[in-house]
């Protein structure tokens, strides 16, 4: 298949073709891949405008929710008039608005066991948008088998995290959380913490998809809001993680 | 026993990959706890 840019194209992406070490080469990198955002929330909203805008080909949303009162303090996809609506519906609308270049695909849909393999299939990168350990726990579970990159991210109050994940590369999400934790009720969240880190997932997904600069491979990445403190820790890969270092596999056979 | 979610940072660093618990401070040393967090 051949793959270019249209006039329109390179007139809507030109501030980014500009940018040095990124160009046409890499653009066209961004219009042949096709992300999954698992979760249509604060992070996924913020996420999926930034993929959008930047000109991914492909962008399937996930998420089984309607959009509620509660959410418009974050969930930048989302007006008081869709209350109700299912949150695919209006934020495919919303995107396809933004860019009709980009496939839009919204699927309304629980992320389970059942169903991740489907909704996997044919993704070249996947943005963590869960709001829970266990979904969290198996998208990345999923994505490490089938060595697609992952760029997990996490907020509550004033605080946000990130971790990219390139499954063998290096650590996976539970190298981190080596015993899934109990699940959190009613998580507070500061209005624009999820836009912050959610425009880190789309510029990490960028970085990871077109090749360029130093994605945070086994760096988890603090945002301290409250007091202005944005710092990476090293993380390492866990010799015994029962997801990514195989010796689970070892033991069935 | 610590709940093995919780990373302990001395001055930045894991302490996992230093002494565990058992890691020695010395006055000044800053010492951080990060909890998991779920939010999306």
């Amino acid at each position: 298949m051949v793959v270019g840019l249209t006039d329109e194209e390179l007139t809507r992406y030109d501030r980014q073709l500009k940018v040095s070490t990124f160009g046409i080469d890499k653009q066209l990198k961004l219009k042949q891949a096709s992300v999954l955002i698992a979760g249509v929330g604060g992070l996924g909203s913020a996420a999926a405008y930034y993929l959008v805008a930047a000109g991914v080909g492909k962008v399937k949303l996930v998420d089984e929710g309607r959009v509620e009162l509660s959410n418009l303090n974050r969930q930048i996809l989302y007006s008081t008039n869709d209350l109700g609506r299912l949150k695919v519906t209006v934020a495919s609308r919303r995107l396809r608005d933004l860019n009709p270049e980009v496939d839009v695909v919204g699927i309304s849909e629980k992320i389970s066991e059942s169903t991740i393999n489907g909704l996997l299939e044919d993704v070249d990168l996947v943005i963590d948008g869960q709001d829970n350990f266990k979904t969290r726990l198996l998208i990345n579970e999923k994505c490490v088998k089938k060595k697609i990159p992952l760029i997990h991210a996490a907020v509550h109050g004033f605080e946000g995290r990130l971790m990219t994940i390139i499954p063998y590369e290096g650590p996976c999400l539970r190298c981190l959380l080596p015993e899934p934790p109990p699940e959190p009720h009613m998580i507070p969240v500061m209005a624009p913490v999820p836009g912050i880190i959610g425009a880190l997932q789309a510029l990490e997904a960028i970085k990871v998809l077109a090749g360029v600069g130093k994605p945070a491979i086994g760096k988890l990445i603090i945002l301290d809001g409250r007091k202005w403190s944005f710092y990476a820790i090293d993380v390492k890969k866990d010799p015994e993680c029962p997801t990514c270092s195989g010796k689970r596999i070892m033991a069935k056979d | 026993m610590s709940d093995p979610n919780i990373t302990i940072l001395l001055n930045g660093r894991e302490v996992r990959y230093l002494d565990g618990l058992n890691t020695k401070l010395k006055h000044g040393n800053v010492v951080a706890f990060v909890p998991p967090i779920a939010g999306g």
